[in-house]
């Protein structure tokens, strides 16, 4: 089977400036009390005004990556300065050394979490946005808040235990975020002394030192501190949403490294042990998590279908076929882009519907919620637009 | 003067003690650093000595970090010696004990030195007192006079160990002064191991006659001392000096921000994470380890510090 990349790649481009930037914007723009709400039902009636920092963060980062690469749209700009101006007021602890999770529309704060994603989220935001601007603080801002970030999640024992300890384990997650988080500022800052790079390299090895599990064709989410497999529910549960992300942001690493074969061999693995493992035989799409040992999953909503392991998995085999040119992953690219399109997709107000049944019926017609924002699914069209050649890579406007 | 086949030749790391954000110990990350020094191709580590912030942890801290090592030095074929030193000769010989129950394979102690010692038979007394808690494992004095500030020449300190020390076996020698060091080297016939402890001096050390070294820059940069000691053996004496002044370069460049909080920074680079120096020593902030990645890079660091 043949794939016309080039369409495809029209196709995205044009779903992202027609139908998904226009779902979200402007209604997303908070003109009194700055900062973005980001929970829609599907024809976009807001169902919740309490803010996520993440998606403060996250949308911020995609309206300047959009910005920066294809058109220097200045209400995309003022945006994402909203968002950014939004956490930098409200969004920050009065220590002023980390950030909260969720807050009311007008930043009253409500949940700070013991993990530290919106600080990086934040990070990668500032970091296209002193691409924009060129503003020396947001640089400052970006690389505060990736410190943060790597000391919370990579010093031993400071993020506050959820347990008790007496399972300890490694987490890819935080490996996974560490990798894109460290491009993304290497995009705008430069490597700043190889910082960047470095940490990327610490967890590549870390992924095949304890994440990647040959034995059984599978990535290992959470694993003991040597690597086994820890053969409990939780530790056992795997998203294979997450593997296909992790994997592309390896590709995407490779392509700087001329094409490192033994990052591509790894994150082909990713991908393709958790296509295997994912995708619903029975109705198509991809679960949302499976079991390791091929066991009964816990988490009740394993059998539905989210909205962003699809959109990992359009980026991830899109990108696989770039690189490898291997026929598979056009194949498996058309076939997750025919099954999201006709399911996930809202042809009448735009945007994908966040959450589907097994069926691929939608469970609710929600578009956004704390996790669901102009996130995925626009970094989804961006990606595959950007790979198959239809979009531009960001340019910075002010180099360093 | 007991029979052993231990050596303390080549490369042996002193290994740092793992922590955790609150300065508290972490011996769950014991696994992943034997991992990583196996993986390099260390041998043996010398645990809890300076390196291992010793001097500023608990008994049952240091007990804890050696069970650690008993199970992660099985599983990746790793042997460790104990340093058991400290003011206390009590904790010194129950450390010693605990040693034979963990399977090490030698005890180390350095001198009391908040009260010293004032003679060479009083400072072996103090020895002999800890060496006594394992008398089946081979014992090393660890002289480091710079930071005891007792300083005895070492071979008087041999002579006293011999006669009273049935364990004794050698000397942990982290003293820079070359003319001791040959003296120490050729005792009686060379029959004592001593083992090399400034890792900055490692080259002279070799060309003195040294078998190998105790350091924790073996830690972070083993693939440059093993390169070293190639060269040296090889006869290629200016490449030898050439990784030498790499070696003191990178030492300077980290002591300059706090050398054990940087070190324990470095081991996470390279995917071990140790966490934080303990008080009094400092952990330095994102923007002095940017810095210092920034100035390791532009000496190649990156290039020649590990086996990749």
């Amino acid at each position: 089977m043949a794939i016309d990349t080039h369409k495809l790649g029209l196709f995205y481009k044009e779903k992202l400036l027609n139908e998904v930037i226009p779902f979200w914007f402007p209604r997303a723009v908070d003109e009194k009390h700055g900062g973005l709400y980001h929970c829609f039902d599907a024809d976009g009636t807001m169902v919740d005004s309490d803010k996520s920092v993440w998606a403060q963060g996250r949308m911020a980062w995609m309206l300047l990556t959009c910005y920066l690469s294809i058109e220097q749209n200045p209400d995309w700009l003022r945006w994402a300065e909203s968002a950014l101006s939004f956490i930098e007021d409200k969004c920050v602890t009065p220590e002023g050394d980390r950030m909260y999770f969720s807050v009311t529309e007008d930043g009253t704060p409500l949940r700070l979490r013991r993990y530290a994603y919106s600080e990086c989220f934040a990070a990668i935001a500032w970091a296209a946005h002193f691409g924009a601007t060129g503003d020396p603080r947001s640089a400052e801002r970006a690389r505060h808040w990736f410190g943060v970030y790597a000391d919370i999640f990579f010093t031993p024992g400071k993020m506050l235990p959820k347990t008790t300890g007496k399972r300890p384990a490694e987490n890819l997650g935080c490996r996974m975020i560490m990798m894109v988080t460290c491009q993304e500022l290497r995009k705008y800052l430069g490597d700043e002394g190889g910082v960047y790079t470095a940490w990327i390299d610490r967890c590549f090895a870390d992924i095949q030192r304890l994440f990647l599990h040959e034995e059984i064709r599978a990535v290992v989410e959470n694993v003991a501190l040597d690597g086994s497999v820890i053969d409990h529910f939780d530790e056992r549960t795997q998203n294979p949403g997450h593997a296909i992300e992790g994997g592309w942001f390896l590709l995407e690493e490779s392509r700087r490294r001329n094409g490192d074969p033994k990052m591509v061999e790894v994150a082909c693995k990713m991908i393709d042990w958790a296509l295997e493992r994912g995708w619903d035989e029975k109705y198509g799409g991809l679960l949302y998590y499976t079991d390791v040992y091929h066991k009964p999953v816990q988490e009740y909503w394993h059998n539905m279908k989210f909205w962003w392991p699809h959109d990992e998995a359009l980026i991830g085999t899109c990108l696989a076929y770039v690189t490898t040119g291997e026929q598979k992953y056009a194949e498996w690219h058309q076939r997750i882009h025919d099954w999201a399109f006709s399911h996930l997709q809202d042809d009448e107000h735009g945007e994908w519907f966040g959450y589907c049944e097994r069926d691929g019926s939608p469970a609710n017609g929600l578009k956004g919620s704390l996790w669901k924002s102009f996130f995925h699914h626009p970094r989804a069209l961006w990606h595959c637009a950007h790979y198959f050649g239809a979009v531009p890579a960001v340019a910075p406007i002010h180099s360093k | 003067m007991m029979q052993t086949t231990l050596k303390l030749h080549g490369l042996v790391a002193a290994t740092h003690t793992p922590m955790k954000a609150d300065g508290t110990c972490n011996p769950d990350a014991v696994d992943t650093q034997a991992q990583f020094l196996a993986s390099q191709g260390i041998k043996i580590t010398f645990i809890t000595g300076s390196t291992g912030e010793s001097a500023h942890m608990q008994l049952t801290e240091r007990k804890e970090n050696m069970a650690a090592w008993a199970e992660a030095g099985r599983k990746h074929g790793i042997q460790f010696v104990v340093h058991t030193g400290g003011n206390s000769v009590a904790d010194g010989r129950e450390l010693a004990q605990y040693a034979v129950e963990c399977g090490a394979v030698g005890t180390a102690s350095n001198s009391p030195c908040y009260f010293k010692p004032g003679s060479i038979d009083s400072l072996v007394d103090c020895l002999a007192y800890e060496a006594a808690g394992a008398p089946e494992l081979p014992y090393y004095f660890y002289d480091i006079p710079a930071l005891t500030h007792v300083a005895f020449n070492p071979c008087k300190v041999i002579a006293a160990c011999a006669a009273k020390i049935s364990n004794f076996c050698g000397v942990k020698f982290t003293n820079p002064d070359l003319a001791l060091y040959i003296e120490a080297l050729n005792y009686e016939g060379g029959k004592y191991d001593i083992p090399w402890g400034v890792d900055e001096w490692f080259l002279a050390a070799l060309a003195t006659g040294a078998k190998g070294g105790v350091g924790s820059s073996f830690n972070y940069a083993p693939k440059l001392y093993q390169d070293m000691i190639r060269a040296f053996q090889a006869g290629d004496i200016a490449e030898a000096r050439h990784l030498q002044q790499l070696s003191v370069k990178m030492i300077n460049i980290i002591a300059a921000k706090g050398y054990m909080g940087c070190c324990k920074a470095i081991m996470g680079w390279w995917g071990v994470d140790l966490g934080p120096a303990r008080l009094p020593m400092g952990t330095p902030d994102v923007a002095t380890l940017t810095q210092l990645k920034d100035e390791l890079k532009a000496i190649g660091f990156f290039d020649w510090a590990i086996n990749k």
